[in-house]
């Protein structure tokens, strides 16, 4: 009877470390230890311990700000965008994420977006200025995001800001000929 | 032969025997006074099963917000301060949220943030206002636990800011009320932010001001033009002679090349050229400062 209790006890102690519970708006992605992926949604679940592992991605927009320089007739401005994005892939994401690392994932994210940005935007920067959204409902299915939208986050425009560097240049050069001359 | 027990050696053998208890070794004197196998199951199992539905004990304390889950759906959202039971884990479980979530922020912008105007002119902003979650469900279902709710709200108030600024031309922006550009803005956050669950409550410009303008932005130009002629006939004096190159600097031929680097950053800021006839130009600025509230 005692090892009966014993017995009951070691399982009890095993399902309550293998069952693991996924919330609204996440997914569990289960790694096993052949390096095989896959998802699990909402609920409760179960996996084996010490032979598979447990990452949770959060299916929550996530927001970020993306710096293109862009060229109107010889001005140049620099557009800072704000991208609201979600994970609507979790094991293409993870994939990516786990092979990489999140900073690749980011820097790669960021490539892309200034990629559509420069290709599909030919606009004036009034026509620019005035916009609020500029692209929709992009999908990057080898990332595993899908792009709700890109808005315009600020325009700021180089030209007003070139004249202190231009100075700042000009005396350097200056002053390197002053202390020659003095020589 | 007999061997006489130390006192340590007594002492182990308490501890040893003391231990088989511990591990089950049943006393014969005392058999009729143990619990029968079964009872002894019983009684485990019902501990067992209290300290499970321990877990589902619930304290949400003062200014806390408690999210409630069930197989990892949200079921239920309360308010503190209270106590009560809910589903046992794994079943369910609850996450508290600090219910005042709420600051003041100000949004100064600097020379790389500058809100161009729908006439493209650069605008210098400060506008300070307080947000509220007042729908944390709403809230939550967008943006799940968010770290830094301070960041998430800048961000999206400033994109916010840049459209108002872009819709009006400068003129009007500098020119009208700023307490009612204040409000007007402020409605307008409130419609596009009520999807999210959070509400300005107050919102007030205190500065709205055109930085630059193509005119004043000729005049900077034409003192880098001067500064570079300067430069070019320094070198062509150097080229003559170096030692009437040093004189005529000395005897403040070239007037901006004499000067220091903060002394031409400071003239290019103010736009204020002394000429060589001697003229003084400035150049107007518009600079409203109107404090609406505090």
């Amino acid at each position: 009877m005692k090892k009966l209790i014993l017995l009951f006890i070691i399982i009890l102690l095993i399902l309550s470390i293998a069952i693991f519970r996924v919330r609204d708006n996440q997914v569990a992605i289960i790694k096993k230890y052949n390096g095989q992926v896959f998802v699990k949604h909402n609920g409760l679940h179960f996996f084996i311990p010490f032979l598979e592992r447990i990452y949770f991605i959060q299916l929550y927009k996530n927001y970020r700000v993306v710096e293109v320089p862009y060229f109107n007739n010889k001005d140049s401005y620099l557009l800072q965008l704000l991208v609201e994005f979600k994970i609507n892939d979790a094991i293409n994401y993870f994939k990516l994420v786990d092979v990489n690392s999140k900073a690749v994932f980011l820097e790669k994210f960021d490539d892309k977006i200034r990629k559509i940005v420069i290709k599909g935007l030919h606009k004036n920067i009034v026509d620019l200025n005035n916009s609020k959204v500029l692209f929709n409902d992009i999908a990057f299915d080898q990332m595993g995001v899908v792009i709700n939208y890109i808005a315009i986050y600020n325009i700021s425009n180089s030209k007003y800001e070139d004249t202190q560097h231009v100075l700042e240049s000009l005396y350097n050069n200056a002053s390197k000929i002053k202390v020659d001359l003095i020589k | 032969m007999n061997k006489k027990n130390s006192p340590i050696d007594e002492q182990i053998e308490k501890i040893n025997q003391q231990l088989a208890k511990i591990l089950g070794k049943k006393d014969n004197n005392n058999l009729d006074n143990n619990l029968s196998s079964s009872k002894f199951i019983l009684l485990l199992i019902i501990n067992l099963l209290l300290l499970w539905c321990i877990t589902g004990f619930y304290f949400v304390g003062s200014n806390q917000y408690a999210i409630f889950y069930k197989n990892g759906k949200m079921i239920d959202i309360i308010k503190g301060v209270k106590i009560g039971f809910t589903y046992p884990i794994p079943f369910g479980d609850y996450q508290l949220i600090n219910a005042n979530l709420g600051d003041t922020l100000s949004i100064n912008t600097n020379r790389k943030e500058w809100k161009l105007s729908k006439d493209l002119k650069p605008l210098k902003v400060t506008v300070i206002f307080n947000y509220k979650i007042n729908n944390i469900k709403k809230f939550y279902e967008n943006f799940g636990f968010v770290q830094d709710t301070n960041k998430l709200i800048f961000l999206l108030f400033n994109m916010q800011l840049r459209e108002y600024i872009a819709s009006k031309d400068s003129n009007v922006l500098v020119h009208n009320s700023l307490i009612a550009q204040g409000n007007e803005f402020r409605d307008t956050l409130n419609k596009q932010f009520e999807v999210y669950g959070i509400n300005i409550s107050k919102l007030y410009f205190e500065m709205l001001t055109v930085i630059d303008n193509d005119d004043n932005f000729k005049e900077k130009n034409d003192i880098i033009k001067k500064y570079k002629q300067e430069l070019k006939l320094l070198n062509l004096a150097i080229k003559k002679d170096k030692n009437i190159a040093k004189n005529e600097l000395n005897a403040n031929k070239y007037p901006l090349l004499t000067l220091d680097l903060e002394g031409l950053k400071n003239i290019l800021e103010s736009n204020t050229l002394n000429t060589e006839s001697g003229n003084h130009r400035n150049l107007d600025r518009v600079v409203i400062r109107e404090r609406v509230f505090r």
